[in-house]
């Protein structure tokens, strides 16, 4: 896999070429915007960032403008904001909205890049995290209507048995079903399986 | 001199003196006769022959008979040297006309008795005219002014006499009519803090100038107090060397209304300093901002170059402390600028629920001289009962008057109609917006990619920090502001607030 982009917006040339260089010592790859409407243009950075650093006050859509937008875009990025206006309320504000942190310019480069290293690494695991899902989701649809009835009464503790009589078929057409069921979801046990779907159930809600 | 020469150089004299616009008159006392220029039949309407006949004192004024005899009389037994009256004589139509003449006897007999008395006379009857409608007039004005509140005084400087009427007389509270003089009310009566501008009044109004000398000052009143009073003054007579020979004026009690103007001005200096702090505080921030971008990027740079030094290997070590030193002064930059900011920002917003509506009718009465002034029309479109916001009055009222005059300036050009709309909305999030717009031009194009920018302006005279301290105003309420619009047909300016909680 690629390393991760980190973003940098803020419409102050010296202050965004100075970020973008420093976030290139991290050895991660940087783009850089003069303004939140830029970014959002740049379909490929909304897909791969890991991490946005992103001003507060700037002409147009604002950095809380553009963090109202990634929200409702249903975009977790993490964004670390910097600016020469920090206050209380602001502070306040987007950090109940979900950013990562805020630094106050000027700043101890240091404490930019360790924020950008740690947010990096919780947008990997998020996307690891989502990959699985997504894979484990993957799975499951894969299942045939019998094939997950079958398993939820796998699940819910009942004999090979009781499922045929459940579902008025016989049991080595559920032994069959188990079968599948096991080789579909990539599990050794039905212990494993339990613990698949109970996560599954979890996450989903 | 042969009597044929007499004749003539009369002749020559009378003819001088009717040309200069007099009429002359010779009358014999001993035979009765009396011979008049042409001019005063002439004058009076009646043909040569019938003025003949006509006899001076049957001609005159009832009311000036007496005077002009008594004059005559005086003339004639030499008690006055000249004959000098202004009497009214009968014309032809029965009217009136005023006639001014001047006499001397010229002959006497042995006994001292005059025998011939010789005079001109002028018609001065225009001139009279014109006095009596000044005197009518005068009387007018008189009491147009006192009934307005204005007190009356008429000065001779030469004298030092003063005449005041008897609404100045209760001003000051003097009981009788006894004679005053200019020097009884100024500089006597002035309150010693006062005396210096009435004099620079009186005096640059005497050098001529100031058209009029016009001054307020306390004026002590019978009783010892003071009150204040506001004089205006024009010289209205000065001698032929220019010399002020006479000063009318008036004078009005404004002890009241002048506590009232000091009360507010004393409230108005208050607002004005809040603002003046308001300004240095924002001047500051909006300073810091300016100054934290360089400094942030100074620092990142030299950062950049420390991590890069490794590259470089022993070649770079010598400059490893030079440019943590250069960082080092970066931030220290950066703390410096925000202590500064810290002292002088007021941390502690005086927030509280405010019906915004009252705001915006507030600044609507503040505003309502200069848009009229640019024939703006104000159109409110405020959700009723008044939406609450969490806010400092004082300073909400800073940003919506700010809005408005913005407004009003960018209409002083347009042709059209001039329209300063002010709405009030509950936004998507919850938060009160209310929405400022004109019907002006758009914004400027300098302006356009950043109206907010700090110290950008398009006004002359402005330092480009207006909009600046709005919005910070605005987001150290917790609300932000953005342009909703700019037009050719106009600027829409949003800002919101929050609610005030619970």
């Amino acid at each position: 896999m690629n390393r991760p982009l980190v973003c940098v917006v803020d419409d102050d040339d010296a202050v965004r070429l100075s970020i973008g260089l420093l976030v290139e010592t991290l050895g991660f790859p940087v783009r850089c915007y003069r303004g939140a409407v830029e970014f959002l243009d740049d379909g490929e950075a909304l897909e791969t960032a890991h991490c946005l650093v992103l001003d507060v006050r700037m002409p147009g859509l604002s950095g809380l403008g553009l963090q109202d937008r990634l929200g409702r875009l249903g975009q977790r990025l993490p964004i670390i904001f910097v600016s020469a206006h920090g206050d209380v309320p602001m502070v306040a504000r987007v950090m109940r909205e979900g950013a990562f942190d805020f630094l106050q310019k000027p700043f101890n480069e240091q404490v930019l890049l360790d924020r950008v290293n740690e947010a990096v690494q919780v947008a990997a695991q998020r996307r690891r995290e989502g990959a699985w899902w997504t894979e484990i989701q993957g799975r499951l649809d894969g299942l045939t209507t019998r094939e997950r009835d079958v398993m939820d009464g796998m699940v819910s503790g009942r004999l090979n048995k009781q499922i045929a009589e459940d579902l008025g078929i016989s049991i080595k057409t559920v032994e069959q079903h188990r079968a599948r069921v096991m080789e579909k979801l990539q599990v050794e046990s039905l212990a494993e399986l339990v613990r698949l779907v109970i996560e599954v159930r979890y996450h989903a809600q | 001199m042969s009597v044929a020469g007499l004749a003539d150089d009369e002749e020559r004299w009378r003819l001088a003196l009717e040309v200069a616009g007099e009429g002359v008159w010779d009358w014999n006392l001993v035979s009765g006769r009396i011979y008049r220029s042409p001019l005063w039949s002439e004058m009076l309407g009646y043909t040569p022959d019938e003025s003949a006949d006509l006899k001076w004192g049957q001609l005159l004024h009832p009311d000036d008979r007496d005077e002009a005899h008594r004059k005559l009389a005086d003339c004639l037994s030499g008690v006055a040297p000249d004959f000098v009256a202004e009497f009214r004589l009968r014309c032809r139509s029965g009217e009136y006309r005023w006639v001014a003449s001047r006499a001397r006897v010229v002959a006497r007999d042995s006994g001292g008795r005059a025998s011939r008395i010789v005079g001109v006379y002028r018609d001065v009857h225009d001139a009279h005219s014109l006095m009596d409608e000044l005197q009518a007039s005068e009387r007018l004005w008189q009491f147009a002014l006192e009934g307005h509140g204005d007190a009356l005084w008429d000065w001779a400087l030469e004298s030092g006499e003063i005449n005041v009427s008897q609404s100045f007389r209760a001003i000051i509270g003097l009981p009788d009519d006894r004679p005053l003089r200019g020097n009884d009310i100024w500089p006597a009566r002035l309150h010693p803090d006062d005396v210096r501008a009435a004099v620079a009044a009186f005096s640059a109004h005497l050098a001529g100038v100031r058209p009029i000398a016009e001054v307020k000052f306390r004026l002590r009143t019978e009783d010892g107090a003071y009150r204040w009073v506001a004089l205006r003054g024009k010289v209205m007579e000065r001698s032929r060397e220019g010399k002020p020979l006479r000063m009318i004026g008036t004078v009005r009690d404004v002890h009241d209304q002048h506590l009232g103007v000091e009360r507010e001005m004393r409230q108005q200096q208050e607002l004005a300093r809040a603002a003046r702090l308001i300004h240095v505080g924002e001047m500051a921030s909006a300073l810091a901002h300016e100054l934290n971008q360089p400094l942030t990027a100074l620092r990142n740079f030299s950062a950049v170059v420390l991590r890069r030094l490794d590259e470089l290997g022993a070649a770079g070590e010598r400059l490893r402390e030079p440019l943590q030193l250069i960082a080092g002064q970066a931030l220290r930059a950066g703390e410096i600028v925000h202590r500064v900011r810290c002292f002088v920002r007021r941390d502690s917003l005086l927030t509280a629920p405010i019906a915004i509506n009252d705001a915006v009718r507030d600044v609507v009465r503040f505003m309502e001289f200069e848009a009229r002034a640019h024939a703006v029309q104000w159109q409110l479109a405020l959700a009723e009962p008044s939406l609450l916001v969490d806010g400092d009055q004082v300073q909400l009222e800073q940003v919506l008057s700010n809005l408005a005059k913005n407004a009003i300036d960018a209409m002083s050009e347009v042709d059209g109609e001039r329209l300063l709309h002010i709405s009030t909305r509950v936004g998507t999030d919850g938060m009160v917006e209310v929405a400022v717009s004109d019907s002006g031009g758009g914004l400027a194009e300098t302006v356009r990619s950043d109206p907010f920018a700090p110290f950008v302006t398009t006004k002359q005279e402005g330092v480009g920090l207006g909009l600046a301290i709005c919005r910070t105003i605005i987001e150290n309420h917790g609300g932000r502001m953005w342009v909703e619009r700019s037009t050719r047909q106009g600027t829409t300016f949003c800002l919101s607030l929050p609610q005030p909680a619970g």
